[in-house]
């Protein structure tokens, strides 16, 4: 699980002001962000056509992380802030911890799928604190926590909004971006009850509820959805289990020989200049950063520009599945892999 | 005005153009003779899906620099010595949306590629706008053969310009004297662009694969005048290099009076010896104009040498270019302009520019290299390239030009090309060869209504009517079919070495009535040929042959297939759909009913019209053939016939 270093919970907590919590909601931004280009390196890994089922499944997680990326841009809108987006530092350093995230802790990095990347980095990234568990914590235990997990940092932000934001949240309501999610995942953010609301969303979406594998739509929440590939196969309802569920449904196969062997956390840097490896990376970077600049447009007062990104979401797949492709140039047995490094100056 | 009018701007780098080229070869097309192996890359024996078959067609800029500014003055600042901030600074394309697009009108025209949806913004080190724009939809012209070692380590030798507008003009914050002079010069926020290109790679050398490089030249514009050609002069290269290569085939100049000076573009044209625009040539080039005591106006094309005594021409002036590098091109972008004399002036008002070399072998006289038509006559259509739907019009603009001036009441006749066949194939032995044959071009002749001869308003424009109109599948199985329209000025001196291979060329889409319940079997044909021929998107996004995968991705395709058609995300990529086709898909998409079992091949059937039936190549054919190429100059033509991005 990520563990959230303390000092962020406190300072969550100790807000007395709505616009205190703002450098919380762009953290938030940001983590929901970090964990998209971890996931899209093990999708880019996969062979045209092969792994279906386990691609599949990674890129439903993409799509909800976000999702919660949009949620907490909107949130953050909404309380009259703004997310800052196309900045260098935006995207975290790969392998490293996750952003708030505890050093010594989880070390998330850019690699090829496999059981273990699986099992290890994205398991690992939404295990909520007890999974099927979820202690009840008051602002007022006098408790000390070493550190938090994402959901119990939401629940400190959720607290604070509560108690400081007035009803109507004060952010102008034509920033929100409420487009190309079901109405009832991605909506307005225009009173507190929507912000608290939203919040739910992405904690459930992540960790499941506190007595089911499944999030408010019914799906399984995300841990589940990568123990599915880990176990190889599907979590299907089970009365015969006292829990209600066991990974006994259809078969998920990931198969090794359908994965392109990724050098991991490839930079640019790596590879030889002038080569057509170091070209397609640099390419991959620049189309990575037009998203995020698109992106920023989109969440600082322009929502409608959200479907030219769509747009720009493909490029960037197309540029990756043509980087993952390539050999990496000296590095024998080894394809190159993205490296989403953030390029301010797009050539 | 023109890129060519100063105050004009120079940047120089490099362009990725990622080309898609399964559809290179027009019969892999044909879903029922279609061999997954045309979507492999080339092998050694066998051409396959040819040198991309995964491209994406992406067209961008990349590592390019504002490097040369001249003023009206005949100053020129380069970044060394150069003061104006807009020196040195950065130069790329859109950095928050998608990038544009390279592709072609239809599988039977790839001479002409267009970029789609390309924007440039000129930027400082830390990201600060000096001006921004998007460059209108443009077809490439001037194919003319560049390096002299034959495209040794980038696959071939040609180069090609794009002339366009930019439109949507930003003009940024930073306070650049040579931009502000230049927004206050040209018209409708609207500017004037080249972009010449050469070197372009199809081989995996040096790491340009897919790439090459690109001499960008902004400059005024006026709102009279054309969007995608220069409405200036032309110098026609006629000396016969080697074995019927011409190099410094087609520059376009400019004769400013105001000025007094003539400006030349030889960035297009000039040779060089590789692929990066390194010049090797020492040859010592003049400009000069004819002068009226020469009344035998060189003609034709030439082979061996014309020489030129001292009384024929009057020197102007040499062309200051250095040798054993690349560096004059890339910070010149190869812009000449030289100062005229006030007898030079009157003389360049109706009489020929010419480029000369001295003769070593007869001394005091000279060697023609290059010479603009014989009457001075520029006469082209702007946008060249159209798509056209049954029972729509289109008006295409065609303008003539004598010496530099519009030419009021010019008659142009317009032809449609007699039925071709044979183009835009590929291999025709070996194991993997397609099999299907490839369709005749222009005909039915009546698929389009277009009057024969029209003349020129004071502007020495005349519009072209075309009228699409309904037409089955002459070409069986490919939708539509493709028109070469040839334009002929009237009662003007006949020049093979001008006007090269333009005509006008019109994709005409089926004729197809949206069903009121299309099924899968109506959609399919159309779906499966497009993941045939693009395997950027059936293997990497959805198996467009498959129903059920097509399904699964059904709302993004909705989105897709109903973008405007100059939104970066519009499909297919290409524009080659007919709008009834696109809008079947996007019913179906709504209302996916299956397909009976009826199979594919009958259904096509049933739809074609009576095709016309091939034509024996009769004697009149190849006649008549002859003769339009003889016109055009092809035979000269043909040799260097190649579409750098398609070429074998």
């Amino acid at each position: 699980m990520v563990k959230i270093q303390k000092k962020y919970i406190d300072a969550v907590r100790n807000a007395s002001t709505l616009s205190d919590l703002f450098i919380h909601l762009q953290n938030a931004i940001k983590l929901e962000h970090a964990t998209i280009p971890a996931y899209l390196s093990g999708l880019m890994s996969i062979r045209p056509g092969a792994n279906a089922a386990v691609a599949e499944i990674i890129h439903s997680v993409v799509i909800e992380e976000m999702l919660h990326m949009s949620i907490a841009c909107n949130i953050l809108n909404a309380l009259g802030g703004a997310p800052d987006i196309n900045v260098p530092g935006f995207i975290p350093g790969y392998p490293g911890p996750l952003p708030m995230g505890i050093d010594s802790d989880l070390k998330v990095g850019l690699e090829a799928v496999s059981l273990a990347v699986v099992n290890k980095t994205y398991m690992g990234i939404e295990e909520p604190e007890h999974p099927l568990e979820f202690p009840v914590k008051s602002l007022r235990a006098t408790e000390e926590l070493s550190f938090a997990t994402i959901g119990l940092f939401y629940q400190f932000i959720k607290e604070q909004i509560d108690r400081l934001a007035p009803h109507r949240l004060p952010g102008d309501p034509a920033k929100q971006m409420a487009e190309y999610f079901p109405a009832d995942q991605l909506f307005p953010i225009i009173y507190k009850q929507d912000a608290i609301k939203a919040i739910d969303i992405i904690v459930e979406q992540g960790e499941g509820t506190t007595t089911a594998p499944l999030d408010q739509q019914h799906e399984l929440a995300h841990y589940y959805r990568f123990a599915e590939i880990y176990y190889g196969k599907r979590l299907v309802a089970d009365p015969s289990e006292p829990l209600g569920y066991s990974y006994s449904g259809d078969a998920v196969v990931l198969d090794p020989a359908g994965v392109y062997p990724l050098w991991p956390n490839t930079k640019l840097a790596d590879l030889p200049a002038g080569s057509e490896a170091w070209q397609a990376a640099s390419e991959f970077n620049q189309a990575y950063s037009r998203l995020l600049n698109a992106l920023h447009v989109t969440f600082n007062g322009k929502p409608d520009n959200i479907s030219d990104t769509l747009g720009m979401m493909y490029d960037v797949k197309l540029c990756g599945s043509k980087l993952t492709a390539l050999p990496f140039p000296g590095k024998s047995g080894y394809n190159v892999g993205p490296g989403f490094e953030y390029t301010p100056l797009l050539p | 005005m023109s890129y060519l009018q100063t105050p004009n701007l120079v940047f120089t780098g490099d362009f990725l153009a990622d080309v898609s080229t399964v559809n290179n070869d027009v019969r892999h097309y044909d879903n029922s003779s279609f061999d997954p192996i045309f979507q492999e890359p080339q092998g050694a024996s066998s051409l396959n899906g040819w040198w991309n078959p995964e491209g994406g067609s992406v067209f961008n800029l990349q590592n390019c620099t504002v490097q040369q500014i001249c003023l009206p003055d005949g100053s020129c600042q380069r970044i060394a010595g150069g003061t104006d901030p807009v020196l040195g600074q950065l130069v790329g394309g859109p950095d928050r949306r998608a990038t544009g697009k390279m592709l072609d009108i239809d599988p039977q025209w790839q001479m002409s590629s267009e970029l789609w949806c390309v924007g440039i913004r000129i930027y400082t080190g830390d990201n600060k706008l000096l001006l921004s724009g998007d460059i209108d939809i443009s077809g490439f012209r001037d194919l003319q053969s560049r390096q002299t070692d034959g495209g040794k380590r980038n696959g071939q030798p040609m180069g090609g310009g794009w002339t366009s507008v930019l439109t949507n003009v930003q003009w940024g914050d930073v306070d650049s004297p040579f931009l502000s002079v230049l927004r206050k010069t040209t018209e409708s926020d609207t500017l004037s662009i080249q972009l010449n290109m050469y070197g372009y790679y199809y081989a995996h050398n040096d790491g340009r694969f897919a790439m090459g490089r690109i001499i960008g030249t902004i400059g005024p514009w006026k709102a009279t005048e054309p969007r995608t050609f220069a409405p200036n002069r032309r110098l026609y290269g006629i000396m016969d290099w080697s074995e019927g290569s011409t190099y410094l085939q087609y520059s376009n100049f400019l004769v400013d009076k105001a000025a007094a000076r003539v400006n030349v573009d030889l960035g297009a044209s000039i040779p060089i010896a590789d692929s990066l625009g390194t010049i090797t040539d020492t040859t010592p080039y003049y400009l000069g104009v004819l002068t009226a005591a020469s009344d035998a106006s060189p003609s034709g094309n030439s082979w061996p040498a014309v020489y030129l005594q001292p009384a024929d021409l009057e020197v102007i002036g040499p062309v200051d270019y250095t040798t054993g590098n690349a560096d004059w091109l890339n910070t010149t972008g190869g812009f000449i302009s030289l100062p005229l004399t006030a007898g030079q002036l009157t003389l360049l008002a109706d009489h020929q520019l010419v480029l000369v070399t001295p003769s070593t072998n007869q001394p005091g006289q000279y060697i023609l290299v290059c010479r603009e038509s014989i009457g001075g006559y520029n006469i082209r259509a702007d946008r060249h390239n159209q798509r056209l739907e049954a029972g729509l019009m289109a008006g295409i603009d065609v303008y003539a030009y004598q010496w530099g001036e519009p030419l009021n009441n010019a008659s142009i006749g317009f032809a449609i090309q007699p039925p071709t066949p044979a183009f835009f194939g590929g291999q025709t032995k070996g194991p993997h060869a397609p099999t299907a044959s490839i369709p005749y071009i222009n005909t039915p002749s009546d698929g389009l209504t277009l009057p024969a001869q029209l003349s020129t308003d004071a502007t020495g424009k005349c519009t072209l009517p075309v009228t699409g109109n309904r037409i089955g599948t002459p070409r069986d199985y490919l939708d539509g079919q493709m028109y070469y329209i040839s334009y002929t000025p009237d009662n003007i001196p006949a020049d093979a070495a001008a006007y090269g291979m333009d005509a006008i060329y019109v994709s005409l889409r089926t004729y197809y009535e949206v069903p009121d319940a299309p099924t899968w079997d109506d959609v399919s044909p159309v779906l499966t040929q497009f993941g045939n021929v693009y395997p950027v998107m059936s293997k990497h996004i959805v198996d467009l042959g498959s129903e059920a995968a097509v399904l699964s991705k059904k709302d993004i395709l909705i989105y897709a297939f109903t973008r405007d058609i100059h939104d970066p995300f519009y499909m297919p990529v290409t524009r080659d759909l007919s709008d009834a086709m696109r809008q079947t898909i996007v019913k179906w998409l709504h209302n996916p009913l299956p397909g009976k079992s009826q199979p594919v091949a009958a259904v096509r059937a049933a739809d074609t019209q009576a095709a016309q039936a091939p034509l024996e190549e009769s004697q009149e054919i190849k006649k008549v053939q002859e003769l339009t190429m003889a016109k055009n100059g092809a035979s000269r033509f043909k040799a260097l016939a190649v579409n750098p991005f398609t070429r074998l």
